[in-house]
Formats: structure tokens, sequence, C-alpha cells
């Protein structure tokens, strides 16, 4: 596993070893939210006048309605993120409708990666190009410059930025996404604080016109290949035409299911704390500030804010002009960092998909070659900072435009992603999370949430195909290339025959001559548990489960059973760890991801599987040793071995409670190492009463303890098996044991999480 | 790319312990990284050491961990080649990871000898702020400044 070459050098013969080694932690809910938030809401910089432009005044209800939607979306998101850890909407389409559908939801993806870059700029461009129109206007400076040209020149420039450096691979900051929404909180708090008082200076507020098919207005454009037929006039088919419009206001949510992999435990739980902060702090932005957009800009001069809406808002806030020009120089800041990130997140993320669905043969091994200088796929990259500078031109800055097409891709992949979840209630049913709103007919559930999203998100869908013009146009031709590029690279690839299995982890083999706590960091006290059958996991699911990492580390270990003699001899990687433990702790991985919690593997090579046991729970200074039952030796027998070999190891020894977990029964502990028994209810009854006679009816006093007692009867006990009565004593012990036989003794752990 | 496993010598083996000083290099894509390790290397060779470079690759979020937007062979062939360069025993270990500092806190062993290469500036760097963190973990850290 490790790449070990030796070189010489020119003075003395060096040995340089190198490895490779994934550090995967987990994140909070706060950090989950942030990175989700990046990409989600970067469009309140401009969903407000898009949508105005397309469905009149009542658009930003539209916007709100949307973003309290996304609720609903986000439901379907925690219930494929409950079957699929790593499952972004590929994987899930895959599995629920086939390869055929999948590699459609796959285009429509990438449409919505590679419009997400333009769009991004191209409004970033906007607010600063009107901006700089705005301060030579305050300094009484006669240069103006044209925004959409100057967009059309910054968001070329900025996607050039960054497509050169991610050829080059530059890494970027983790915690530049919480600092960015640090950032936009600011922002976004200034503005909730200083339109209400705008809006009180000004003698109160109107609020726009609701929604109402009579308060849509939808020009021709808007409506597309609709306009001027029959289903124009119908109500239903005018208001899905409008959710359409303001739909985009939701991209940015398939970052969810990419950061669910890494959000720590209890996994499910805070998804959905990061679902919720993620779709509140959407309302508030998104279209909480569209709506006051709408209601502080007068109706005269809106329409010339409409690529910078926020900017505009800024602007007609109450208060001195400095201070106004100085927010805006603000905004401007935060909707750059927020949209160029945004630009660099799309090239990023469509090199992530594409070379995701190219593990599964779908695109030629041609686009993953490594750059010569860099070693990134630089073919993937240049093709999509190419279609998108393209995108940019033809766009001629005018965000509107981008935007039209933008929703073709957006709404196809969240359509195809409910339909992959919906599809998935009848095929599978450990779903970890169901979607509210489920209902029993003759014994078969119907999914209505569920059922009811999917149905809003395809009508929205195929409202969009026929009334945007521009984005069926580029959506459907690109997604046509995109899919014969994928069928005729998975039959090339098909004839190459790749036999791997991609579906096992890759583990790196760390030498240790000798295991300790601090080697592993592992905490001493930590939680050893020992696996070894792939099948019989159900002790590790429980250790994970029940274990608090804040007390007590998880190691996982499997015994490599080696022959007498075997370890005098070094060990190739091959004879320690061999396809089948790849295999088994592919599956530890999986299980621990699950969970969110993190675990250190160990391989011990060992003759006696009980003494590597024993030996390693010694080493580690380990608080409790889990295993599950064997299928080839009953638990006592197991605990007894085990004890046995705590027995033989040299004093002094160290204890640990020993937890056997079966599936259908309680565990059964051992505490390994001198403990207090746990006495039998009627020996402590017996005990009791002895004790009273002795200190009230025998005059012996209150000084005297029950310990006293016991005390008293083992010396006795020691006595007379040294004498003639030893034979009767031992009958009678005998006796004690078959008395018991059957009764489990659960003991209480020495210590533990439970 | 890769998960770590640890593989313990036999249980039955008679112990060897390893009583060799380590001197840890983290490595970062500066300019002046190469030198910093040399820097490394030397002081390692006066003290008898072995080197150890961890090279932290920070993967950004849309990415899968074990899908760095840098070929993994790539990047080892490439630290194969500074790594022949030294003259002492020297092991690179590269992290794929989302956080930098946290992961060279994981991984280093207590009371490390931690040689960091940074730019110096009058604003507190990201190498500087490493540092600081490393020292206050108990670590005994050098930074050194490229110019």
């Amino acid at each position: 596993m490790q790449t070990s070459i030796p070189t010489t050098p020119s003075t003395t013969t060096t040995k340089v070893v190198v490895a490779t080694t994934v550090a995967l932690t987990f994140i909070t809910f706060w950090q989950a939210a942030a990175v989700v938030l990046n990409d989600l809401a970067s469009t309140m910089f401009y969903i407000g006048g898009i949508t105005e432009q397309a469905i009149g005044k009542p658009a930003p209800w539209m916007v709100l309605g949307v973003m309290l939607f996304s609720y609903a979306v986000r439901s379907v998101y925690m219930e494929s993120c409950g079957m699929f850890v790593r499952g972004g909407v590929y994987i899930v389409v895959k599995d629920s409708i086939g390869p055929t559908v999948a590699k459609l939801s796959v285009s429509s993806l990438v449409v919505d990666y590679v419009l997400t870059g333009p769009i991004s700029a191209v409004s970033a461009g906007q607010y600063l190009g009107r901006l700089l129109n705005d301060m030579t206007e305050t300094l009484h400076q006669t240069w103006r410059t044209d925004p959409n040209t100057f967009a059309v020149f910054f968001s070329v420039a900025v996607t050039v930025y960054f497509w050169y450096s991610n050829t080059k691979g530059v890494p970027e900051s983790s915690h530049k996404a919480l600092r960015i929404m640090q950032i936009t909180t600011v922002m976004v708090v200034i503005i909730l604080i200083w339109a209400p008082i705008t809006l009180i200076m000004r003698g109160g507020a109107k609020l726009p016109p609701f929604p109402t098919p009579s308060n849509l207005h939808l020009t021709n454009e808007s409506l597309g290949w609709l306009g001027g037929t029959y289903f124009a006039k119908i109500s239903f088919v005018v208001i899905m035409v409008s959710i359409g419009h303001s739909l985009l206001a939701m991209s940015g949510f398939e970052t969810l299911a990419q950061v669910y992999r890494e959000v720590a435990y209890p996994k499910l739980k805070n998804l959905r704390i990061t679902a919720n902060i993620v779709c509140t702090y959407a309302v508030v932005c998104t279209g909480i500030i569209s709506l006051l957009a709408v209601m502080i800009i007068p109706d005269a001069t809106r329409s010339t804010y409409y690529d910078n809406m926020i900017g505009g808002l800024v602007m007609n806030f109450a208060g001195p002009e400095i201070l106004k020009l100085g927010f805006h120089v603000f905004i401007v800041i935060v909707g750059v960092l927020i949209l160029a990130g945004a630009v660099n997140t799309s090239l990023i993320g469509v090199n992530g998909v594409l070379n995701r669905v190219a593990e599964d043969g779908v695109l030629l091994d041609w686009f993953r070659k490594p750059h010569k200088r860099f070693g990134t796929t630089y073919r993937i990259l240049n093709t999509m900072a190419i279609l998108q500078i393209l995108t940019i031109l033809a766009s001629r800055g005018d965000v509107f435009l981008l935007g039209e097409a933008y929703a073709f891709g957006v709404v196809w992949s969240f359509a195809l992603k409910a339909l992959g979840v919906l599809v998935l209630r009848y095929q599978r049913h450990d779903q970890e999370y169901k979607m509210g709103w489920n209902i029993q007919l003759a014994g078969k559930e119907i999914p209505i949430g569920l059922g009811l999203t999917t149905s809003v998100l395809f009508l929205v869908a195929i409202a969009n195909l026929f009334s945007k013009k521009i984005a069926t146009v580029y959506g459907v031709s690109f997604t046509i290339v995109l899919y014969t590029l994928f069928m005729i690279s998975e039959r090339i690839n098909a004839r190459k025959k790749l036999e791997h299995r991609s579906d096992l982890e890759k583990f790196n083999l760390d030498h240790q001559s000798q295991v300790s706590a601090a080697t592993l960091r592992a905490r001493p006290g930590c939680v050893l548990v020992a696996v070894r059958d792939y099948h019989r996991m159900h002790h590790l699911q429980r250790a994970l489960e029940k274990t608090n990492l804040r007390r007590h580390d998880i190691v996982v270990m499997t015994v490599r059973q080696l022959s007498t003699g075997a370890g005098e001899y070094e060990l190739r990687d091959d004879q320690l760890f061999a396809g089948y433990e790849q295999e088994l702790f592919s599956h530890v991985v999986t299980m621990a991801e699950k969970q969110g919690k993190s675990v250190e593997l160990l391989v011990v090579p060992a003759v006696d599987p009980f003494d590597a046991l024993v030996q390693t729970a010694t080493s580690l200074r380990a608080s409790k040793l889990v295993v599950g039952v064997s299928p080839r030796m009953i638990s006592d027998e197991l605990a007894h071995r085990i004890g046995l070999a705590w027995e033989q190891q040299p004093p002094p020894r160290h204890p640990f409670s020993l937890e056997i977990t079966q599936t259908d029964r309680p565990s059964t502990y051992v505490n390994l190492g001198p403990h207090p028994p746990r006495l039998w209810p009627e020996d402590v009854d017996l005990l009791h009463n002895i004790w009273l006679r002795l200190t009230e009816q025998e005059g012996v006093g209150s000084k005297l303890h029950h310990r006293d007692v016991v005390g008293v009867a083992l010396q006795r006990l020691e006595e007379e098996l040294q004498s003639s009565e030893r034979l009767r004593i031992l009958k009678q012990v005998e006796s004690a044991v078959h008395r018991h036989e059957g009764e489990v003794e659960i003991a209480a752990p020495l210590s533990s999480d439970d | 790319m890769k998960l770590a496993v640890r593989v313990s010598a036999p249980v039955s083996a008679p112990e060897v312990l390893s009583p060799e000083l380590e001197v840890n290099v983290v490595y970062t894509r500066l300019p002046g990284a190469a030198e910093t390790l040399h820097a490394a290397s030397r002081l390692a060779r006066g003290l008898g050491a072995r080197v150890t470079v961890h090279v932290p690759q920070v993967i950004p979020y849309p990415l899968e961990l074990k899908a760095p937007p840098v070929s993994v062979p790539f990047a080892e062939q490439q630290l194969l080649a500074l790594a022949g360069e030294q003259p002492v025993e020297t092991n690179i270990q590269m992290y794929l990871c989302r956080d930098l500092t946290e992961t060279i806190r994981r991984v280093l062993k207590p009371d490390s000898v931690v040689v960091i290469g940074g730019r110096k500036r009058w604003w507190p760097t990201p190498e500087q702020k490493l540092a600081a963190i490393l020292r206050r973990d108990g670590h005994h850290v050098i930074l050194t400044h490229a110019d």
C-alpha cells in the first residue's frame, strides 16, 4: 500500500517512503451550513431582478414561496442522504431508475454547473460596474462605464483566474466558506435593520401585489412558446410558469448531499439542523430581501436596478449619501466574494462530477489525463472554462438571459432527484428518514408529501420546457451533446473491460513496532472493537451508536492469524492485509461514516487471537473490549477463552470490561481483573440476614459491615478447602453453578457510555 | 485516496523500540518549501535523526476526499523526487484533508520537533498561526522564512 523507493544520492544511501492517507474529519452543522449557503445564498444577488423582469411586481412573493418550498426539497435530500452517505443526484438516479436517466440527470447537473459560473460572475460584474458609476456620480465625475460590457470583461477575467488556479491545483482554505458567510450575515443584518427604519421614516410600507393570476403579468418573452396559446390563459399554467421563473433561487441544494459524508454524529439529526439553517437563512436572505427591495425602490426607477437589486435597495435607503455609498461598497465586496466563490465552486463541482462519472466508465479517460506540470485534470477544466467564457460572451452581460438558461439545469436535476427518491420508496425499505405526509392504504404506504413535491418539480420543469426558449434550446442541446459523449465513452470503456472494484476503500499500512494509545491516537480508556466477519458487525454498530467520542475513542481491530513461527519472519504487506481485510475495513469505514464517528483501524498479526485481543486492549489501556458472538463458540466459552488469555498476562494486568454483543439479546458484560462480584439476589438476602443476626442478636454491634461478613466467610472457605471438608465444599460449589445455569449475568461495565 | 490502518508487530515477536529522533516538516506548496525541507534535513543529519515530511493537501468540499484535484500518483512522484535529494532517511506522509491545521495537529506525536516554512510578512501569516497553535500544543516549532 505504501510506495517505497530507495534512492541513491551522491553522498549516502537514504531510504524514502511516500504514503498518502485520507484524513477524514467530521464537521459541525454550522460549517456544513456555511458550505451549502456559499452556493445557495449567492442567488440573492440576482434572483429578485430576474424574477421581476419575468413575472412583474408580485415576484418577491414567488421567490419567498420558492424559498418556503425549499423545506420540502430539503426533506427529499434528507431522505436520499439517509440511504446514500455519498449520494449525489447521479448515484440516487442510477440506483433507482437506471443508468440512462442517471446520465440525463448528470447532464442537467453539468448544465447547472456550467451556468452557475457565468451568472455569478456576470452578476458580480454588474454590481461592480454600477458601483463605479455610482461613485463617479457622487464625485461629480463624468466617466461612466457600460455595466454590461464591464460585466463581460470582469466575468471573463474572473473565469480565467479561477480556471488557472484550478489548473494549478491551488488549495483553498476550508474556513473560507464560514468567513464569507459571517461577512454575508453582517450585511444581511444591517439590511434587515436599515430597511425597516427607512420604511418607518417614509411613513409606512406598501406590500407588493400578491401573486394571483390576475396580478402576474407575464410577457410574451416570459411565456415563450406558450405565448398567445390557450395554455397562457389557464391560471394553473401561469402559476407554474411563474414558479419556473423563480425556482433558480434554490440552486445550490446539491451541495447538501456532498457535505453529508462529513457531517458529524448524530449524522441525520445534524443534517436536519444544517438543512433547516440553510432553508431559514435562504428565506430571510433571498426571500425577505427581495420583498424589501420592491417595497423600498420606487417603481419608476426599479427597472434600472434589475441587475443589482441589493445595490439599488441600499442606494434607496434613508440616510446620508456617503453612508449609503459606503454600505454599497461593502455590499459589492460581499457580492464579489460570494459570487466569485460560486464561479470557483462551479469549476470544482463540474470537475468532481465528471471525474465521478468517469470512475464508472461513463467518460473517456482522455478527459482525466493529468496536467504535465500540475497533475490536475486540465482537459475537463479547459472544456468547462471555454464553455463558460462562450456563455458569458453570448450573454453580453445580460443577467436575465443567463438566469433564463440557468433554470433548465436547476429544475431538471431537482425533478430527477425527487423522482429517484420516490422510486426508492418502493424499491428499498432502509430509509433512515422519510419525508412526511405518508398514509397507509390497504397495507401499502402512499408517500403523499414526496409525491406532491416530485409532481410540483416535474410540472415546473415541463412548464419551463415550453416557456423558457433559451433554457430549452441551450439545455436540451447541451444535454444531447453530453449524453452522446457519455454513451460513446461508455461503449469504448466497456470494450476495455476494466475489472476493478471501485467500491472498496484503499488503505495505507502504517507499521508500528509497538501499539500504544499514543501511536494510535486513541486516548487511554478507549473502546476496542474486534471484527472479523463483515456479515456480523452488529457489535460494531452498537459500539458506534453507544460510544460518546468526547469520552472514549474507538479502535477497530482485526486479528490476522499467523501459523506458529510466522511471527519470527518479516511479513509482506499482502500477508498482513489481504483483499479480505480491505473489504472488512471498507465495511467498517462505511458504518463509521454513516454514524459520523471517527474510528482508528488496527491489524494485529498473531498466532492466538485471544492473546492478541487481550494484549492489544492492555497496550491501548482500553476500558472495554467489544466482540460479537461467534458462530463457532457460545458466548460463555468466548468469555472464558478471553479470560484465560487475560490471566496469562504478566502482572500487573490491566483491568477492562468484555462486552459480548448478540443481535437478539442484551449485551453480556464480563469484567476482567479483580472487581467486586455481582451477587445473586438470594445471596444478597442471605448476607443481609446474617449481618442482621450478628449485629442485633449476637451483639457484635453496629460497627460490623456486610463486607466483614463476606471476608470472614471467604476465610472460612479457604480454610475448609485445605481440610477434610474439601470434597463436600467442591460439591456445594458445583451445585451452586448448576443452580444458576442458563441465567445471564449482566454485569455493569467498568467504564462505558451505556 | 487511502485511509490509514495501523499494523502492529506480531504480538508474539520481541518488541523493537526505536529511539530515533524525528524532525517533522510541514510541507506547503509555498515558494521556498523545498529550501525548508533541505534545512530540516541538514538539521536532522546533524542530530542523527530522520525526517518526516507532512504534506497536507486541502480538498475543497465539492470534491470527495479521495478524489483530489491534483492526481495522487503525480503528487507522490513530485515528492519522491524532492525527498530523494535529502541526505537523510525521509518519510513523506501526504494527507488528503479538509482542514490543514486540524490534520497536522492530529498526526504529530506529542513533543514533536516541527519545522514550518513560511513567508515573512508584517501581518500574521497562516504559517505563523499554525506555528503558534502547535507551540500551544506543546511541540517544539522552528519557523523558517524563505525570503
